[in-house]
C-alpha cells in the first residue's frame, strides 16, 4: 500500500493513509450504463405463441392422436394430432370426437332434413345416421389438426 | 337468513374423482364397475358407484376383494397421479372462473363463497346446475354441489346432493327437516369423543345438535363447539381459508413391492425418495433444515424377535438444503445407522422439516459455503432436463438403475398419462 510513514517524535511509527487513496473518484458517465438503448424498448410485445393461438380454453382442451382413414377428406390423416375443446357445444358442420356405442370416433356432425348424422370424409366410408336407438355422446369439438406435410 | 343480501357457501366435490378421471378418457368404463388402487396397488382408494354397489369398501386391501372383482368383471386401475393432478387443476380453474372467492379443500373439492351480487337463492341454484354441466362437459368429471348459508351446512348439503340432489345440486337451509335423518357424526368437525358426550344428553341427529343450548356447547366444547353450533344454525362462523403459500413440511414415503432385507437396496430406495424430496422442495423454492428418515417392517409378517416395526432417525442439517446430493448423503447415513440385518423392511420415507425459503439460508461457520451456486445451477439443469424429457432422464447413481429397482412399487394397471405425456395421449380410431 502506498502509505507514508509519519513520526510523532516518540519513535512510534504510525501508518498514515494518504488522501489520494481515500479520495475515491466517482466515474462520470456521459452516456448510458451499457451500450445504446434499444429503440424497440417502448414497443415490446410478447412473441407469438401457438398455444395461445390454437387453444382458447386450456382447461377443457385435450390432444388426441388419430388412427384410421375415414376423415382424410377433412385433412385428418393417421398420426395427426387433433386439438379438441370439450367445452364447445357441437354444431352441425363441426368435426367432433364422439362416443358411439361405447367407442371413440371422429366424424363431421351433419344435419340433413332435420336428422343428425355422423359423416365420414372419405368415399369408402358410409354415413352413420343418429337415430333414437344410437347410444351417442359428443366428447369434444375438433378445433385444429396438427399435421406434418411430408407424411402424406 | 335467506333472500337478497345473504352470503352462501357452495361445496363442489367431484364424484369418485379418480375413477371418474379414468372414465373421462375411456368410454368402455362408463357403465361398468371401476376401482382405483393406492400406491403399490395395495388398497382400494376410489370406486365408481357400480363398484360401491358391489360392497367394495373404501380402503379395502386389494387381495380381499380379488374374488368380487373377478366375478363381476370390475375394472381395476393403479393410481395415475400425473393424470389426476392435471384433471384436478382443470376442475379447480373452471370452478374459479365461476367464482374467484374459492378455497381448494382437497384434490377434488372446493368451497365457493357466493356474494349477494351472485344472485338470490333461486338464481344460485340455477347457476350451480349450469356450473356442474360446464365442468361435466369440459372435463367429463361429474361433481356434486351443496349450497347453504355456512360451510358446515354446505358440507352436509353436498352429502345430500350425492344421494338425492336434483341434477347433483342440493340446497340446505338451517333447521331443514332432512337434518333429522343425519347422524351427528356426519357433521363436519364432530369427532368420536363429541358423539359420546352428545349421546348422553340425547343428541343423535344433526337437527337435534342444531338446537342444543349455546351455553351447554360453550361449557362442554368451548369456542369450537359454539362455532359448530352457529354454523349449523346458519350463521357463518368459518370463512374461506387462505391458500397455503409455504408448507411446514414435506414428506416422501412409499412402501416396497416386496420385503427388503439388504442394506444396498434400502439405500437405493431412500436415495430415490431423497431425489423426489429435493425436486419437491425446489419446486417451491424451499430448503430443509432437518430431515427424519424412517423405516418400517412389514406389519403383517414381522420377522423380528422383538416385534418392533418402526425405526427413525432425525438429522439436523448443518446447512439447510434442497440439493439432491446432500439429501442423499444424509438420508443414506441415517439408513446405515438404522439398518439391522434380519428385519424385513416394507416401507421407508423421509420427512423434511424446518423448511425455509432457499434464498434465505443462514450460513454455518463450520461449513464451507462456496460452490453452492454451482450446485444450485446443477440442480436447476437436472430439473429442467427431467421436466422436458421425462422424469429420470438424469438421476444420481446411488438410486441404482431405474429399470432394475427390485423394491420399486408395482403399478400393474396404470392408465396412460393422457394429458402430460405426448407418447401417451388418447388414440382414437377414425
Amino acid at each position: 500500500m502506498n502509505t507514508e510513514q509519519g513520526s510523532n517524535g516518540g519513535g512510534t511509527i504510525v501508518p498514515v493513509i494518504p488522501m489520494s487513496v481515500l479520495d475515491v473518484e466517482l466515474p462520470l458517465y456521459l452516456s448510458v450504463l451499457a451500450g445504446f438503448p434499444s429503440p424497440a424498448d417502448d414497443y415490446l410485445e410478447e412473441r407469438l405463441s401457438l398455444d395461445k393461438y390454437l387453444i382458447k380454453h386450456p382447461d377443457s382442451t385435450f390432444f388426441v392422436k388419430v388412427e384410421g382413414l375415414s376423415m382424410v377428406g377433412a385433412g385428418i390423416y393417421p398420426d395427426d394430432i387433433l386439438i379438441v375443446d370439450r367445452s364447445l357445444e357441437a354444431k352441425p358442420g363441426d368435426v367432433i370426437v364422439a362416443v358411439l356405442d361405447g367407442e371413440f370416433t371422429v366424424k363431421r356432425l351433419v344435419k340433413k332434413s332435420g336428422r343428425y348424422a355422423l359423416q365420414p370424409e372419405n368415399p369408402d366410408y358410409k354415413l352413420i345416421p343418429l337415430d333414437e336407438n344410437a347410444v351417442f355422446t359428443v366428447w369434444g369439438v375438433v378445433t385444429n389438426v396438427i399435421h406434418k406435410p411430408y407424411e402424406l | 337468513m335467506t333472500g337478497a343480501g345473504a352470503v352462501y357457501y357452495a361445496l363442489a366435490d367431484a364424484n369418485n374423482f379418480y375413477a371418474s378421471c379414468e372414465r373421462s378418457f375411456n368410454p368402455a368404463l362408463w357403465s361398468v364397475p371401476v376401482i382405483v388402487l393406492s400406491n403399490n396397488d395395495g388398497c382400494v382408494i376410489a370406486r365408481s358407484n357400480e363398484a360401491k354397489a358391489l360392497g367394495i369398501g373404501m380402503g379395502t386391501p386389494y387381495w380381499e376383494v380379488r374374488e368380487v372383482i373377478r366375478k363381476n368383471q370390475v375394472r381395476v386401475y393403479s393410481s395415475n397421479y400425473q393424470l389426476y393432478g392435471d384433471m384436478s387443476e382443470r376442475l379447480m380453474n373452471i370452478l374459479q372462473a365461476h367464482c374467484a372467492d374459492m378455497e381448494v379443500y382437497s384434490i377434488d373439492e372446493a368451497f365457493l363463497k357466493l356474494q349477494p351480487f351472485h344472485g338470490s337463492e333461486a338464481q344460485l341454484m340455477v347457476d350451480m346446475v349450469k356450473l356442474r354441466e360446464t365442468v361435466m362437459r369440459s372435463t367429463g368429471i361429474p361433481v356434486s354441489i351443496g349450497l347453504a348459508p355456512t360451510k358446515t351446512l354446505a358440507k352436509l348439503a353436498n352429502h345430500l346432493a350425492k344421494k338425492e340432489g336434483i341434477q347433483g345440486v342440493y340446497f340446505l337451509s338451517p333447521g331443514a327437516e332432512v337434518l333429522a335423518g343425519i347422524p351427528v357424526e356426519k357433521v363436519w368437525g364432530v369427532a368420536g369423543g363429541y358423539k359420546k358426550r352428545l349421546a348422553k344428553i340425547g343428541v343423535e341427529t344433526a337437527l337435534q345438535l342444531s338446537r342444543v343450548p349455546k351455553e351447554w356447547m360453550q361449557q362442554e366444547f368451548g369456542v369450537v363447539g359454539v362455532r359448530l353450533l352457529k354454523e349449523l344454525q346458519g350463521f357463518p362462523a368459518l370463512g374461506l381459508e387462505p391458500p397455503v403459500t409455504a408448507r411446514k413440511n414435506v414428506m416422501v414415503s412409499r412402501s416396497f413391492r416386496k420385503d427388503v432385507y439388504a442394506l444396498p437396496e434400502l439405500i437405493e430406495a431412500v436415495s430415490v425418495y431423497a431425489t423426489r424430496l429435493g425436486e419437491k422442495l425446489r419446486r417451491y423454492n424451499q430448503a430443509a433444515g432437518q430431515i427424519t428418515v424412517f423405516l418400517m417392517a412389514n406389519p403383517f409378517r414381522n420377522l423380528r424377535p422383538d416385534g418392533r416395526g418402526y425405526f427413525s432417525r432425525t438429522i439436523e442439517l448443518p446447512l439447510a438444503t434442497s440439493h439432491t446430493n446432500e439429501l442423499i448423503t444424509w438420508a443414506s447415513r441415517a439408513v446405515q445407522f438404522l439398518f439391522e440385518a434380519g428385519t424385513n423392511y416394507k416401507k421407508a420415507g423421509i420427512l423434511a422439516e424446518r423448511l425455509r425459503p432457499d434464498n434465505a439460508i443462514q450460513g454455518n461457520l463450520f461449513v464451507p459455503g462456496q460452490g453452492r451456486e454451482k450446485l444450485q445451477a446443477l440442480m436447476q439443469a437436472c430439473d429442467e432436463l427431467n421436466r422436458r424429457m421425462g422424469s429420470n432422464t438424469v438421476y444420481f447413481a446411488s438410486c441404482g438403475h431405474v429399470q432394475k429397482q427390485a423394491w420399486a412399487r408395482r403399478e400393474q394397471w396404470a392408465s396412460p398419462r393422457y394429458t402430460t405425456r405426448w407418447e401417451e395421449i388418447l388414440v382414437v380410431g377414425v
